[in-house]
């Protein structure tokens, strides 16, 4: 008798077991950055960008801003090549609600310096372009992160900060920040 | 004998009750495989480093202290003061500088959100990194100085944000670390310290 119930008892435990394995993404194979999490980081940081008091303080009435982009800075563990990191921060610049929202308040966006560099390269721009271009603050974005790894297990914690910064003394008007983390199991030829 | 069985079976009934109440939950779509940064892995637990989850700890404190401590900060009452990333000393010998340096940038965002904090500190970008922008963009009014720039970065009402990070570390293949970090405002005109965080002690058991 005591031997069944035993048997039941520890059924009853593989069950319930399952459930805490899935704690940390199951047997995830890789800790690297998904496609999902780069469009979850842009999303955050956009509503981010839209919520802040850096933008509700502003008006239509406020001193123009306008603002330049630079690619993400990579300076995590993982691989994002340049048109990843240019991707990154167009879609931050061009998500709907950040555009209703810098009409609204005076603030313009241009294009970055390295188009426009291309761009008077190949004769599209002109020097009047370049000159009134004027930007007054600078929008870019970090990711960084931190690696944990025991046996087979491995962890990325993923940390980006998009920053708005004024050209003129170099004061950082906005900083908001997406974390998340990675886990995984395995070994690399796994 | 029977009592004991029939209470194994009554308690084992309730148990799958509640799995299988699990059942009926609605849909939750596919899992990202995100996990939030306090959260501790099998990975972290099993490492000698710094737990990631103490070091957000970590950076939230300090926010917090900050922001706390501003009125007994004089300069900061008189004065919106400069506050620019400084020196980490990491003296750990196995957590990276980076990882330190990422968490401090989270405290930044964090001292960011309070109006308290904003209304009498002013973050700045490093002398570097603010030339590197000037030059880009071919602003030429002197990058770093420019009397505007010189007037942010006035050393009498500029300080640095420094680090500490030590490890102290025992037991056969350094099972139990101890971890301390502490953070500075140091006045850029005369090295004096103008505030120290509490310090931040981790005791970890692999």
């Amino acid at each position: 008798m005591r031997s069944v119930v035993t048997i039941l008892l520890a059924a009853l435990l593989a069950l319930c077991l399952p459930a805490c394995a899935s704690a940390f993404g199951g047997t995830a194979k890789s800790s690297r950055l998904t496609v999902d999490d780069l469009e979850y980081t842009a999303n955050e940081l956009a509503d981010k960008l839209r919520g802040s008091a850096f933008l509700s303080n502003r008006s239509l009435q406020s001193q123009p801003m306008v603002v330049t982009v630079s690619k993400v800075e990579n300076l995590s563990s993982d691989i994002i090549p340049e048109s990843e990191q240019w991707w990154l921060i167009h879609r931050l610049r061009s998500a709907q609600p950040v555009r209703a929202l810098a009409e609204s308040r005076n603030l313009t966006f241009v294009i970055p310096v390295e188009r426009l560099t291309a761009g008077r390269a190949d004769g599209v721009f002109d020097d009047a372009t370049a000159q009134a271009r004027a930007p007054t603050h600078e929008m870019t974005a970090t990711f960084r992160s931190a690696t944990r790894s025991a046996g087979v297990h491995r962890t990325d914690i993923y940390l980006c900060d998009l920053r708005i910064t004024n050209l003129r003394d170099a004061t950082l008007e906005f900083s908001e920040a997406v974390e998340f983390k990675r886990a995984a199991v395995g070994k690399a030829y796994d | 004998m029977n009592a004991i069985a029939s209470r194994v079976f009554a308690l084992s009934g309730l148990w799958l009750g509640f799995l299988c109440s699990g059942c009926s939950a609605p849909p939750r779509g596919e899992p990202t495989g995100r996990a939030d940064v306090y959260d501790t892995t099998p990975a972290e637990r099993a490492d000698r480093q710094i737990l990631p989850s103490a070091l957000a700890e970590n950076s939230d404190q300090v926010a917090e202290q900050l922001a706390a401590d501003l009125s007994n900060i004089p300069d900061m009452q008189q004065y919106r003061c400069t506050v620019v990333f400084g020196d980490l000393e990491n003296k750990t010998g196995i957590v990276p500088t980076s990882d330190f340096e990422a968490f401090r940038q989270r405290t930044r965002q964090k001292l960011m959100q309070s109006g308290l904090v904003n209304n009498n500190i002013r973050f700045i970008e490093n002398r570097a990194r603010f030339e590197s922008l000037q030059n880009k963009e071919n602003i030429g009014s002197g990058g770093t100085d420019s009397d505007l720039a010189k007037a942010v970065r006035n050393p009498e009402y500029t300080y640095f944000l420094n680090g500490n990070m030590y490890r102290v570390s025992r037991g056969s293949s350094e099972s139990v670390n101890l971890y301390e970090i502490s953070w500075q405002l140091m006045r850029a005109s005369d090295g004096s310290l103008a505030w120290s965080s509490a310090p931040y002690e981790i005791k970890q058991i692999r």
